[in-house]
């Protein structure tokens, strides 16, 4: 004990006496450790904001799926665009049945995530479907505005024609040209005269439906990824889902739910779009337009496209804009050419304009392509390989609270399960009897793959006499398809039983528990549970079933521990070096010891315990320092720089808490470090002979 | 009888580059119990070899160096500073304390590494050391606070706080004034003559030369005249 003391004091004083050394050793043990606590506690503060991101808007605590999946589950979406097979949980009522006997399992909500296309509508579909109903209810006002409106977008077309033959074949080149002119010659109007023909307007729009709408460019093909599943259920179990327009989609009822972002970044007019981004670069971000190429560049393109507006507005209405633009603008012009020079905003104008956008514009315009209440027609290529379509009804856009910019990742859309399963491919019990019937009257079968040729061709003894309508008849098989897929339109009106959402397909179910904190007690529970059942199904944690996201946690953990890493080799380098020179300065004092009679492992206790003293102090002060700062940063915030940053902070900032097993894990560290950098130069100094005491003289 | 301190045929070699030196070329000693001999030679002689090979920090490459009856070259590191914390006490010629302790400390230190004895049996000894050096006021200062002699009399306190059967002297005046230095060589001979304590040194000094009861000279690494 006294010995240990005397060492106690040596080490104290040495370090004392040897001042630079020790603050030099002190500084780098101070900063490693407050880099440790720090990243630590930021590090675990991501991983919990990350988590109530994730497990509180789709991926619940565990997410359950097909054990035979080819590819894995990743709710958010992987990196591409393809769609995932994750294969398929048959019977959802069975795992529900089963989970239900697990005590931490508190709701499982079935899924079935699908990426569909969605064709966006081109302003001349909207222009001709006008006129086709000025021309069914004889309304000559809404005929003439809709035949005006028709020959200026020609007219742009033929302007912009010259591109084509750029990147069109010389036929096809001449063809559009061909068409583009019989339509700008004024005698083709004439079929939508009153005194024409009756019948010759339909003639002539079915010829523009056919020949000219397809031509239009601007009729996008929009991807998106939409989550089937039990919207009351759902609702339930994600704290962070929140309608913001329109309606939920209501037990039994079909619909659609747009998430906001997809709402805001697809589906709103290119326009208003741009002119949004130009505004929050300007007015939000502190941008200027004159020093930014990129800005420039969007708002030169933005003024090309003024047709999006104005192809789109009334015709009762274009006069009036024409009107308040020219007031507002100061100058006299055609619409056109005020849209145009309204739309070319400058750092000075632009909050004033975007404002005045939405006054005066947006409402006369279709500012969402598919607005609330209206209908999505969703299209995806069944399991099967053929495509399907289904209409169903907008009802509305919802948003994740904390993650409203939080980027594509969050921007998953929802519909109803049953409309899912339309999509997916899996057929209702009436809809396979539809089936039957329309096989019934084609004579269609199943063929197997192995009795291919002795079905067709007729194997074996048996021959058929008569096979009339042969059952291989690509013809046939297109019509069957045709009919029984083409677009399936629900009526708003139209409820299923919401029995279809307890049973049945699912792709995967989302499980929240009771406990997180037991998740992995729980997770193994339920895979033994499933196992023992017999169901093919395999439990993942969120953090896998967030993919990409979810690995960003382990990326930052694993870049957090390199750098640390790096900094305490370095450091443990420099600590070493330091130890070693001052070894070599007290040569003198260690041989003087050992001859008097030092046993070599006080001298190993004596160095150890130098630098367990300085890291003790000097880790204590910086485990100090960094809880002063992550404590600042928990109070002020840390901003989200970009998108994915939200996700990870479930919200704009992140408020970092730190904990006692921060600053714990920092001084184990700094003085396992410490300890480490000694071991050498403390060996080499119980090396020193005790005959050194002697030397220098003689 | 046997001698406190016996070499037997002892050779000392050592390596110097690509040759060997050969420092002590079979050197036969006794020193009995009580003695207080001086070690005389010049620079170079192998008396500084000789008294490290005695003092158990050194071992020879030939031959037997007995001290208190055990054969050094038998034993391991361990038992070697063993021998030297219970056994030997240590004057060093540039004195070698512990400059961040105190007087006191400085002296203690060989206790505290023997253990055994209390606190305050260790301070008494300390303090009775400290005041039969003449430094009984000096006890709370650091060795840098104390002028050479002062220091030299803190090393000889240290050397003989844990009552050692040999104390050796590596010219402990060679750093000293000559006055101080016989003040120095007054005060070992004295303790030698009160408690018995066998006093080896080393040394090329005349004068110091002249106290030792017996002078062991050294030529060339061997025993020139005993």
């Amino acid at each position: 004990m006294d010995v240990l003391r005397l060492i106690g004091v040596l080490a104290w004083r040495s370090l004392l006496a040897h001042r630079i050394k020790s603050g030099f050793v002190g500084l780098l043990l101070f900063s490693g450790t407050f880099l440790v606590v720090t990243g630590s506690a930021i590090s675990r503060s991501v991983e919990r904001t990350m988590e109530t991101a994730i497990t509180g808007s789709l991926a619940g605590h565990m997410q359950i799926y097909d054990s035979e999946a080819p590819d894995p589950l990743e709710v958010f979406g992987g990196m591409g665009m393809g769609q995932a097979d994750v294969g398929e949980v048959p019977a959802f009522e069975k795992v529900a049945e089963v989970l239900s006997k697990i005590d931490n399992v508190d709701t499982v909500v079935p899924m079935g995530i699908t990426n569909v296309t969605v064709f966006g509508r081109n302003d001349i579909d909207n222009v001709l479907n006008g006129l086709r109903d000025g021309v069914r209810e004889t309304d000559r006002d809404e005929i003439e505005a809709n035949v005006a409106r028709t020959r200026s977008i020609v007219e742009g077309m033929a302007a912009e024609s010259e591109n084509l033959e750029l990147i069109a074949n010389e036929s096809v080149a001449a063809e559009a040209s061909r068409k583009l002119k019989r339509v700008q010659n004024p005698r083709f109007w004439d079929a939508f005269a009153p005194d024409a023909e009756p019948g010759d307007a339909l003639t002539a729009l079915d010829w523009l439906d056919s020949n000219i709408a397809p031509m239009a460019s601007d009729g996008e093909l929009l991807y998106i990824r939409v989550i089937g599943t039990d919207p009351a259920a759902f609702e339930r179990s994600f704290d962070k889902f929140y309608i913001v327009d329109g309606q939920t989609i209501e037990p039994g009822q079909r619909g659609f739910l747009f998430s906001k972002r997809t709402y805001e970044t697809i589906v709103k007019n290119k326009v208003a779009r741009e002119l949004d981004e130009v505004y929050e670069a300007v007015v939000e971000d502190g941008k200027t337009i004159a020093d930014d190429d990129v800005l420039s560049l969007t708002i030169e393109r933005n003024v090309k496209q003024y047709r999006r507006i104005v192809y789109q507005l009334d015709p009762a209405d274009v006069d009036a804009l024409a009107d308040e633009l020219a007031a507002f603008l100061g100058e006299e012009a055609d619409i056109e050419k005020l849209v145009q020079s309204f739309l070319a905003v400058d750092d000075s104008n632009i909050a004033e304009r975007h404002a005045w956008f939405y006054e005066h514009i947006a409402p006369k315009i279709n500012l969402y392509e598919f607005p609330v209440g209206g209908t999505i027609t969703m299209r995806s290529f069944t399991k099967s390989g053929y495509m399907r379509s289904v209409k169903v009804p907008i009802l509305g856009t919802y948003e994740l609270e904390g993650l409203e910019d939080a980027g594509v990742e969050a921007a998953s859309n929802i519909c109803d399960l049953v409309t899912f399963r339309e999509l997916y491919g899996k057929m209702t019990d009436a809809q396979m009897a539809e089936l039957d019937d329309i096989r019934g009257s084609v004579a269609a079968s199943d063929v197997s793959r192995e009795s291919a040729e002795d079905d067709l061709f007729g194997g074996g003894s048996d021959l058929v006499a008569a096979a009339p309508e042969a059952t291989f008849d690509p013809e046939v098989d297109a019509a069957e398809e045709d009919l029984v897929l083409d677009v399936r339109k629900i009526d708003p009106n139209e409820r299923y039983d919401t029995k279809q959402l307890e049973e049945g397909l699912v792709l995967s179910a989302a499980i929240l528990l009771r406990d997180p904190t037991r998740l992995t007690e729980t997770l193994a529970e339920v895979q033994e549970l499933v196992d023992r059942e017999g169901l093919q199904l395999q439990v993942i944690d969120w953090q896998t079933a967030a993919g990409m996201t979810g690995q960003f946690i382990v990326v930052m953990r694993l870049v957090l521990f390199v750098a640390l890493f790096i900094v305490f080799l370095v450091a443990l380098i420099i600590i070493n070096n330091a130890m070693v020179m001052a070894t070599t300065d007290r040569v003198a004092e260690i041989g003087t010891m050992r001859a008097i009679g030092a046993q070599r492992l006080l001298v190993v206790t004596l160095f150890v315990l130098e630098t367990v003293i300085l890291g003790l102090a000097a880790g204590g002060l910086g485990a100090a320092t960094g809880v002063g700062v992550v404590k600042f940063l928990g109070s002020a915030g840390i901003p989200a720089g970009a998108d994915i940053m939200v996700m990870l902070f479930a919200g704009s900032a992140l408020y970092p808490t730190v904990d006692i097993l921060d600053v714990g894990f920092g001084m184990v560290v700094v003085i396992g470090v410490a300890v480490l950098s000694t071991l050498y130069p403390a060996a080499l100094a119980a090396g020193v002979r005790p005959v050194v005491a002697m030397q220098g003289k003689e | 009888m046997a001698g406190i301190v016996e070499l037997h045929q002892v050779v000392k070699d050592y390596p110097l580059g690509k040759t060997v030196v050969h420092a002590v070329r079979g050197v036969d000693l006794v020193i009995e119990k009580g003695e207080f001999a001086a070690i005389a030679g010049p620079s170079g002689s192998g008396k500084t070899t000789i008294l490290n090979m005695i003092g158990c920090v050194d071992v020879p490459t030939a031959g037997r160096v007995v001290v208190d009856g055990q054969t050094t070259g038998a034993l391991s590191d361990r038992e070697l500073t063993k021998l030297r914390l219970h056994r030997i006490g240590f004057i060093f010629q540039t004195f070698n304390l512990i400059n961040v302790l105190d007087v006191a400390q400085n002296v203690e230190f060989p206790l505290l590494l023997q253990g055994g004895l209390s606190a305050t049996d260790r301070r008494k000894r300390v303090e009775d050391l400290l005041e039969k050096v003449g430094l009984k006021d000096q006890i709370t200062q650091r060795p840098n606070e104390l002028s050479g002699g002062q220091r030299q009399r803190v090393a000889i306190a240290r050397a003989l706080v844990t009552q050692p059967a040999i104390v050796l002297a590596d010219e402990p005046t060679a750093n000293l004034d000559s006055t101080t230095g016989a003040a120095i060589i007054d005060l070992m001979k004295e303790l030698n003559a009160r408690d018995k304590t066998t006093f080896i040194f080393s040394t090329h000094d005349h004068a110091v030369m002249e106290q030792a009861q017996r002078m062991i000279q050294i030529m060339d690494g061997k025993v020139a005249e005993s």
